[in-house]
């Protein structure tokens, strides 16, 4: 229950700023997501489990704000902890080249079945359009964000822990 | 977290849980779960509209100041002083004249009602997902607002209400794929039907192959249908499709509206229907874009 406290502030200012702030950072019809980057970082931070729970709170906030159906992100922000979760530095020697990755991925997953969910929903989902101009520009942009983010972040971790921060 | 570790059958149960509240909502059985989310939602929603807001003066009021000082380091104080009185009253005439561009719209129109409110939409919900082309209002069912009713600015059509909450509504803007609108061409009459598209400026399909359209040509709202009062600016086309194994004409049409810089908006709360026996009447309250010399 403290978890729930302590996640569901946070939940609402993510989710507050991808309403607020996320769509001045557009680049064409690439659109960031930074609930899937925060979730991405998160569970890399924290391992899976940690970011179960955060993932289910923001879904129905973020569904409430994008206009979309109840219930559509649940699934795919745990697909994204999912994928965000496995083979940390096991598929990448490096430690950059993982989060990119799996920015990259995650929001293709995750992108892919809401679009499948509201299609089963009788939402019009003209596929090519979507794949082409959003889905797959947008995730190169979530990966570019999570390169910008990830980068000040390792270095003030490594600086914590050689005692310098 | 513990009971999501060892339990993962919740993990499946809040995956069934989500596609059952997902088909609720929508069937319409989840509004009063939906306006709760609302309501939590909107005092963060301002709060970040007004941080936004301040932030984005502040960093207007320095870049001024950089630029003053180096042409005059001993009025630096008065300029700041004024600087910011001036970004005040900017902002005041600013909101100054689009409100009287709303009222003319309304004088001009006086067979509508209107419902005006400032959007937090900006705030919570423009554009939020890249798959759905939607922003919020801060008016609702306590405001009059219906499911359908036009939003328009005075740059012309915005979108419809998709969804109704006590006090804040979701606007389907017409660039989402699942907008659909009757409307014609101001000059040629061409009749056809508006698309939104993913990531691209909506299409107008269904045009006759018989009737000539052009490139620069107004788009307006038909009114066929009931659903749209007739003569609202919609667009201008910038493309004509032609397409030889097509029965009907297609046209690529730019929104006269910057969706990404909305502030206020309309809501037409009632207008009389297009009667279709009628002759049509364009409305004049828009200045249309300058059609692009070829």
């Amino acid at each position: 229950m403290s978890s729930l406290f302590l996640f569901l502030p946070i939940a609402l200012v993510v989710v507050t700023l991808q309403a607020t702030v996320m769509h001045h950072l557009s680049l064409g019809s690439a659109r960031p997501d930074l609930i899937i980057i925060s979730l991405v970082l998160w569970t890399m931070s924290t391992g899976r489990d940690r970011a179960l729970l955060p993932a289910i709170l923001m879904a129905p906030l973020f569904d409430a704000v994008a206009g979309l159906p109840l219930g559509v992100s649940v699934v795919p922000l745990l697909i994204v902890v999912l994928i965000a979760s496995i083979g940390e530095r096991t598929l990448f020697g490096a430690r950059l080249g993982w989060p990119i990755f799996a920015a990259f991925t995650a929001s293709l997953a995750a992108g892919a079945i809401t679009l499948l969910e509201l299609r089963l929903l009788g939402w019009r989902t003209p596929w090519t359009d979507l794949i082409l101009r959003i889905l797959v520009p947008s995730a190169l942009l979530n990966a570019f964000l999570v390169f910008l983010i990830f980068i000040p972040v390792e270095y003030l971790r490594s600086r914590r822990s050689f005692g310098l921060g | 977290m513990r009971v999501l570790r060892s339990r993962p059958l919740i993990l499946l149960f809040v995956v069934v849980g989500a596609f059952v509240i997902m088909f609720l909502d929508a069937g319409g059985q989840m509004g009063p779960f939906n306006d709760a989310i609302q309501r939590l939602l909107r005092p963060f929603d301002i709060a970040f509209t007004e941080a936004r807001s301040d932030l984005a003066e502040m960093l207007s009021t320095a870049r001024d100041l950089r630029t003053l000082r180096r042409e005059n380091s001993e009025l630096q104080a008065l300029v700041e002083r004024l600087t910011v009185e001036n970004l005040e009253l900017a902002e005041v005439r600013a909101e100054n004249e689009k409100l009287r561009a709303f009222l003319a719209f309304a004088q001009v129109n006086p067979t509508y009602n209107f419902r005006g409110g400032q959007i937090i939409a900006r705030a919570i919900g423009v554009k939020a997902s890249p798959y759905a082309d939607t922003l919020q209002i801060d008016l609702g069912a306590e405001h009059g607002i219906r499911l359908g009713m036009p939003v328009v600015t005075d740059r012309g059509l915005v979108g419809r209400i998709a969804e109704v909450f006590s006090n804040s509504s979701t606007v389907l803007l017409l660039s989402d794929p699942n907008s659909s609108i009757n409307v014609m061409t101001q000059s040629s009459r061409a009749p056809g039907t508006l698309n939104g598209r993913a990531g691209q400026d909506p299409v107008m399909d269904f045009i006759p192959p018989d009737m000539k359209v052009a490139v620069g040509e107004i788009v307006i709202t038909s009114g066929l249908g009931g659903n749209f009062p007739k003569g609202l600016v919609v667009g201008q086309i910038t493309e004509v499709l032609h397409s030889d194994n097509q029965p009907f004409q297609r046209a690529v049409v730019r929104p006269t509206v910057d969706f990404d810089r909305l502030e206020l908006v309309l809501v037409i709360t009632s207008f009389t229907p297009y009667d279709t026996a009628g002759e049509p009447a364009i409305s004049s309250f828009l200045t249309p874009t300058p059609a692009p010399t070829p």
